[in-house]
C-alpha cells in the first residue's frame, strides 16, 4: 500500500526551496533599496560602481554619492543585518530551549538587561566599551533567568512572565543609569530601549559582524539537539540530551550575543519573536531549517525596519525598535491567540 | 547463568522516606523479552525509571551488561538503551519521519554508520511499526495511538542493545497491540534485552519469556509465564479472583478476571 513511496521525499522540501529563493531575493532587494534611498537619492548604478571600484571592479563615481553609499550607508546595512541574524538565530534558538514559541531575548528581558551594562560601558570607552558592558551583563542576566527558570520541568508561562516582569524592571534601571551618567559619552534612553543604527560605523560594523558570525556558527551547532528537546525533557534526556547543561550554556551564548548587539545599536524587539515564527510557515518546524532561515530572516527583518524608520517620517527618523515593535506587537497578540484556540 | 545485559542488584528508590521500589533484583539477557506485571502503584514504572538510569536508585545499582549505569553520561546511555514512555508531550510539531530519525540522534558521532545506514534504521523501524504513511504528518496531530507506534519506531531506530518500554500497547487497538508485541518479540529475538511493563495478563502469557510480577514495590514472582500466572498469585496480587484457563486453539494459557457473584465488592 505505500510501497515505492519514499520516506524522505518531504512535501516541505518544495516550500523550503521557495521560501530560500524569496529569502535571498528579499536580502538583495532590501539592501538595494537601503543604499539607494534615503536623503540623499543614489542611482543604483552609482552604488554599483562604489561598490565595485572597493574591490577594483569599477571606477569610483567620486563625491558625495562614494560618501554616503560607502561610509554611511553600508556600514548601517550591515550592522542591521548582523544585529537582525543574531537575534533572529538566539530567538528561534530560545524557542526551541525552552520549548515555548513565545520567547524572545528582549522580552525575556535578557536585552533591557544588556543595555545597563552597555550604557555603563559606553561612559567609559565608547562603542566598543558598550558592546563589552553589553555582553557581560547580557549573560548575567541570563543567569538571573536560568535561576527563575530552574525546576523539575519549565514551567512555560512562568518563565514568560517573568521575563517580562524582568524586562520591564530592568529598562527601568536602564533609565537610571542613562539620566546618571555623562550625557555628552552616553547616548539618550530612546537608543537604548528602542534602537538605532543610524549610527554605525566601520569599525563596529566589523566587531559586530566578527561576534554575531562565531555565536551563529555555535548556535548552528545545535540545532539538531533543539529538534530532539522538542520531544520533551524526559525524551531528550533518554536520547542522550543533558538538558540542564544544554539550557544553561544556550541562554549563556544567548546572552552574549543579544548583549553585542544590544552594545551597538540598543534594544531592538520582537525580532527574535517574529522571524521564527513566521519562518515556520515555510520551512516547517524542524530547527534544522528554522535556524539557518533566521539569520537571513532577522537580517531582512531589520533591514526593511530601518528603511522604513528613516522614511516614513522623511525627514525625522524614528527608532528602528518602534517599526520592529510596530510590526511584531500584532504578531505576538495573534500568536497568543492561536495558542488559545488550539 | 548467562551474561545478562541488563541487571539490577539490590535496587531500591524511595521518596521522602517511602520506598516505591524496595530489594529489586533483575537480571535480564540478550534475546530475552520480559514483561512487568502488577497492579496501579505497585513500582512497575518508577522500576523501568531506575533501569533507564533516569531515576537515581537511593540503593543498589543497575548495570548495563558489565558497566555501572552511574557511571555512565547521559549521552552514553542513550547508546545502551532506548526507552519508551508515557511522559512524550502531545504538542510536538515535528514531522513523523524527524521524530523518528531523531532516535538515531545518539549514534551521530559515530562514523562508521553512514547516512544511509541511519536512514535505513529509520525506514525499517516506520514499516514495523505500521507508520510509514504517516511519515509527514505532523506528529501533534496523530491519535494516541498513531503517536504511541510513532514514538516505538523512534525507540526501535535507536537500536540499542537494551530496550525498555512502558506500556507500550496500552493506546493501541487489538491489531496493532499485536503488531506491537510481535515487533517486541522479534526485537528480542534479534539478540536485545527487552523490559515491558505490561497491564494485559493475556499478552504477557503469549509473548514474554518471562514475567515478573510487583506489588508495594517489590518483586513477589519470577519466571516463565506458565510458572509464574497462577490463579492464585494473580487473586493475591491484583484482589480479583482469576481463572487461568488452557488455550482453546494453541498450546499456553489464557486469563480471565471471574468474580465470584458480585463485581463491584471487588478489590
Amino acid at each position: 500500500m505505500t510501497s515505492g513511496t519514499p520516506v524522505h521525499r518531504d512535501p516541505f522540501e518544495r516550500k523550503r526551496r521557495i521560501t530560500w529563493v524569496a529569502l535571498v531575493a528579499l536580502t538583495i532587494g532590501v539592501a538595494g533599496a537601503s543604499v539607494a534611498i534615503g536623503s540623499v537619492s543614489v542611482p543604483l548604478g552609482d552604488v554599483a560602481a562604489t561598490i565595485g571600484a572597493k574591490f577594483g571592479l569599477s571606477t569610483s563615481p567620486g563625491g558625495v554619492a562614494e560618501a554616503v553609499v560607502w561610509d554611511i550607508r553600508i556600514p548601517r546595512l550591515v550592522v542591521g543585518f548582523a544585529t537582525g541574524a543574531a537575534l533572529g538565530v538566539v530567538g528561534a534558538m530560545l524557542q526551541g530551549v525552552l520549548r515555548n514559541e513565545m520567547a524572545d531575548p528582549h522580552l525575556l528581558g535578557i536585552g533591557p538587561g544588556a543595555a545597563i551594562g552597555a550604557a555603563l560601558g559606553a561612559s567609559g570607552g565608547g562603542t566598543r566599551g558598550a558592546i563589552a558592558g553589553g555582553v557581560a551583563a547580557g549573560v548575567l542576566t541570563a543567569f538571573v533567568l536560568r535561576r527563575l527558570a530552574r525546576g523539575p520541568a519549565i514551567d512555560r508561562t512562568r518563565i514568560i512572565l517573568s521575563g517580562a516582569a524582568l524586562s520591564l524592571a530592568l529598562g527601568a534601571w536602564v533609565g537610571f543609569v542613562v539620566f546618571g551618567s555623562d550625557r555628552g559619552k552616553v547616548p539618550p534612553l530612546e537608543f537604548w530601549l528602542l534602537g538605532s543604527v543610524s549610527s554605525a560605523t566601520w569599525s563596529t560594523a566589523i566587531t559586530l559582524t566578527i561576534f554575531v558570525s562565531v555565536a551563529i556558527g555555535g548556535m548552528l551547532m545545535v540545532r539538531r539537539t533543539l529538534d530532539v528537546v522538542s520531544l520533551g525533557e524526559k525524551e531528550a534526556g533518554f536520547l542522550g540530551v543533558d538538558t540542564e547543561l544544554l539550557t544553561s550554556s544556550l541562554l549563556i551564548v544567548a546572552g552574549a550575543t543579544v548583549g553585542a548587539t544590544v552594545g551597538a545599536v540598543g534594544v531592538i524587539a520582537f525580532v527574535g519573536l517574529v522571524v521564527p515564527l513566521v519562518l515556520r510557515r515555510g520551512m516547517g518546524h524542524s530547527y534544522r531549517h528554522v535556524l539557518p532561515a533566521s539569520i537571513v530572516g532577522g537580517g531582512i527583518f531589520v533591514m526593511a525596519a530601518d528603511l522604513v524608520a528613516r522614511s516614513v517620517l522623511s525627514p525625522i527618523e524614528v527608532p528602528v525598535g518602534l517599526v520592529t515593535a510596530a510590526v511584531g506587537g500584532p504578531v505576538f497578540l495573534w500568536l497568543i491567540r492561536r495558542n488559545q484556540d488550539a | 547463568m548467562p551474561d545478562s545485559a541488563l541487571s539490577a542488584l539490590g535496587l531500591g528508590y524511595s521518596v521522602d522516606g517511602t520506598y516505591l521500589v524496595a530489594d529489586t533484583n533483575i537480571s535480564v539477557a540478550a534475546g530475552e523479552l520480559v514483561a512487568v506485571l502488577g497492579p496501579n502503584g505497585a513500582g512497575k514504572s518508577t522500576l523501568l525509571g531506575l533501569l533507564a538510569g533516569d531515576l537515581r536508585p537511593t540503593t543498589g545499582s543497575v548495570h548495563y551488561g558489565d558497566t555501572l549505569t552511574a557511571s555512565l553520561a547521559v549521552s552514553e546511555r542513550a547508546l545502551h538503551r532506548a526507552v519508551f514512555s508515557q511522559t512524550s508531550p502531545f504538542d510536538i510539531p515535528l514531522t513523523c519521519t524527524r521524530v523518528v530519525s531523531l532516535g538515531r540522534y545518539p549514534h551521530r558521532h559515530d562514523q562508521s554508520i553512514s547516512p544511509e545506514e541511519d536512514a535505513a534504521f529509520v525506514v525499517s523501524a516506520m514499516e514495523a511499526t505500521d507508520t510509514i504513511h504517516l511519515a509527514h504528518r505532523a506528529y501533534s496531530s496523530l491519535s494516541g495511538g498513531e503517536r504511541t507506534r510513532v514514538a516505538i519506531a523512534r525507540v526501535l531506530a535507536q537500536n540499542t542493545p537494551i530496550v525498555l518500554l512502558d506500556e507500550p500497547t496500552t493506546a493501541l487497538d487489538v491489531y496493532h497491540q499485536e503488531r506491537v508485541l510481535g515487533i517486541l518479540r522479534e526485537t528480542a529475538d534479534g539478540g536485545k534485552a527487552v523490559v515491558a511493563v505490561h497491564h494485559d495478563l493475556n499478552s504477557a502469557m503469549t509473548y514474554a519469556d518471562r514475567v515478573v510480577v510487583m506489588a508495594s514495590g517489590r518483586v513477589v514472582a519470577n519466571g516463565t509465564p506458565a510458572e509464574v500466572l497462577t490463579a492464585d498469585l494473580l487473586a493475591s496480587v491484583y484482589g480479583v479472583p482469576m481463572a487461568v484457563l488452557d488455550h482453546p486453539l494453541h498450546t499456553g494459557k489464557i486469563v480471565l478476571v471471574s468474580p465470584d457473584r458480585d463485581p463491584g465488592s471487588a478489590g
